[in-house]
């Protein structure tokens, strides 16, 4: 069934809607902190609605449809732990009470606090390169997602990348984070609906029984035990659990969103609603991926099976809510990354760099120029890499490692700075070396992902303890003695 | 039918069955209250 005229009056109605929506938040902005954090002024509904959305795009949907498809019922461990974990963060408020208490704006900004400007500066590099790397494939995914299901000719698959790149760039550079929130807000319930209405299908359409006789069918007690299925087992669970605490709270773009709260004890709610919402963030489109595997059969190519599966499933009408719905979620995604890799460009690259030569700080106004600037450099350099770079296998490994190369040496030296009084100089760089190092293992190795993304937090956490007691004792610096 | 893994396929019913619960639940917890905020935020402005 083709996409037809209602379909495309939904979808052109959405997009024109919520770009009316962040013009017209244009005129909340002030200054660089309500550009980049909201003026730290966001309450728990509005924070539960912009952190589930900044972290839920299409290329998720599309990343847990793949892992359902190709691991069936046992891919569910996945999203239980991102859930169960986020629920604990804030259950805890382990790194973000302090985090937002701190009044940061970005995550390297800790680093000058309690190390040095240098290595705010080099973790302002690890942080953008695999930042930027991650988002990389992010545009690929989506674009054949619109294509399949809008029945687009997939020649045009480069047409409708540069599209979706081109929109989320005009309201991210003329709105910043205040425009953000307001339209992730909008995009929650979009996304959310579609969520539903997908699942609903799936399981009307193709039916529960067909889905457990698929999987049985095809990988039998593996598709449902992740303790005997060869993806998973007890050392993926660990490193899951470890990268997924890291993520919820050194992840820069989740970062801004415990750093947008009014406090920090509103930040603790916020986590522990969204960690809901992240339980069936995951399960559900893993069931979508799983249906695609009861209807097209083991053969059909792992990436594209599920918006196939959707372009026969989905009626007039549904097919353009859903294209709908999956459009703000990739909008609400992509503006923040845009958002939250450029800032760190801007904030912890070039400011410190400045301040280190003898430079003026620069003016709000100029920082925002600035940023402005870097997104449009880091939305270049994501097309070229989507069309240039070949994934060989799950998307979810990718993301994850790709993001491990900063998380695993930056959660080792936030834990150590704020939790460890000992804590050093020494010990920050070594973090920060060893754990973008342990990654080289997936990227140039071919080593399974779960040992190098082991390697890469292991030898971080490592190099901060031997680190730490080589490079000798430190005085904290004055303003974050506190939390020393 | 082959093996469904023993234990494994109830508790996973159960769970999606209840995070897609708790997804739908919170999205209108979140639709209403949220959007409550928004015009909060935008009355602010225009005062």
């Amino acid at each position: 069934m083709g996409f037809t005229h209602l379909d495309t009056f939904i979808v052109v109605a959405y997009l024109a809607g919520t770009l009316a929506v962040g013009l017209a938040a244009k005129r909340l902005l002030s200054n660089i902190s309500d550009f980049l954090v909201a003026g730290r002024g966001l309450g728990l509904f509005l924070g539960v609605a912009t952190l589930a959305a900044t972290e839920t795009g299409t290329v998720t949907f599309m990343y847990y449809a793949q892992l359902g498809f190709q691991t069936g019922f046992a891919a569910f461990i996945t999203g239980l732990i991102s859930g169960v974990v986020m629920i604990g963060v804030g259950w805890t408020g382990f790194i973000i009470h302090r985090f937002r208490a701190l009044e940061l704006m970005t995550v390297p900004e800790y680093f000058e606090r309690k190390y040095s400007r240098g290595l705010r500066v080099l973790t302002g590099v690890l942080v953008a390169t695999g930042g930027i790397l991650n988002m990389g494939m992010f545009l690929r995914v989506e674009g054949s997602f619109l294509v399949i299901l809008t029945g687009i000719p997939f020649e045009y698959l480069k047409l409708a990348m540069t599209a979706i790149l081109l929109i989320e760039l005009l309201y991210t550079v003329v709105g910043g984070m205040l425009s953000i929130v307001i339209t992730d807000f909008i995009q929650y319930v979009a996304l959310s609906l579609g969520t539903i209405i997908v699942t609903i299908y799936c399981v009307w359409r193709v039916g529960w029984g067909s889905m457990v006789h698929a999987v049985s069918a095809q990988m039998g007690g593996q598709g449902f035990s992740p303790l005997s299925n060869p993806t998973y087992g007890w050392g993926y669970i660990v490193w899951q659990v470890i990268l997924w605490t890291a993520v919820n709270t050194c992840w820069q773009t989740t970062a801004m969103r415990t750093m947008s709260m009014k406090s920090p004890e509103l930040s603790k709610k916020v986590f522990g609603w969204t960690g809901l919402i992240f339980l069936g963030r995951g399960m559900l489109p893993m069931l979508w991926g799983i249906a695609a595997l009861a209807v097209l059969g083991p053969h059909a190519d792992s990436m594209n099976a599920m918006p196939t599966l959707l372009a026969h499933l989905l009626g007039p009408g549904v097919k353009g809510l859903v294209v709908a719905g999956m459009l703000a979620a990739t909008m609400s995604v992509n503006s923040s990354y845009l958002l939250g890799w450029s800032s760190i460009i801007s904030q912890d690259i070039i400011g410190p760099l400045r301040r280190r030569k003898g430079q003026a700080e620069l003016s709000s106004r100029t920082q925002i120029r600035i940023n402005r600037v870097a997104n449009v450099f880091v939305s270049v350099f994501i097309l070229w890499w989507s069309l240039w770079y070949t994934l060989s296998g799950p998307l979810y490994l990718y993301l994850n490692l790709t993001a491990t190369i900063f998380l695993s040496g930056t959660f080792a030296a936030v834990i150590g700075g704020l939790y460890w009084k000992r804590a050093n100089l020494a010990g920050g760089y070594a973090a920060m070396i060893a754990g973008a190092a342990g990654t080289i293992g997936y990227f140039f190795l071919d080593l399974p992902a779960t040992y190098s993304g082991f390697a890469a937090f292991g030898l971080a956490a490592a190099a901060m303890v031997v680190g730490t007691l080589l490079g000798g004792k430190r005085q904290p610096r004055r303003k974050e003695r506190a939390y020393a | 039918m082959p093996s469904t893994g023993g234990f494994w396929l109830p508790f996973w019913t159960i769970a999606l069955i209840g995070s897609g619960a708790v997804f739908a639940g919170i999205t209108v917890i979140v639709a209403i209250r949220g959007g409550a905020e928004v015009i909060r935020m935008f009355r602010r402005v225009r005062k």
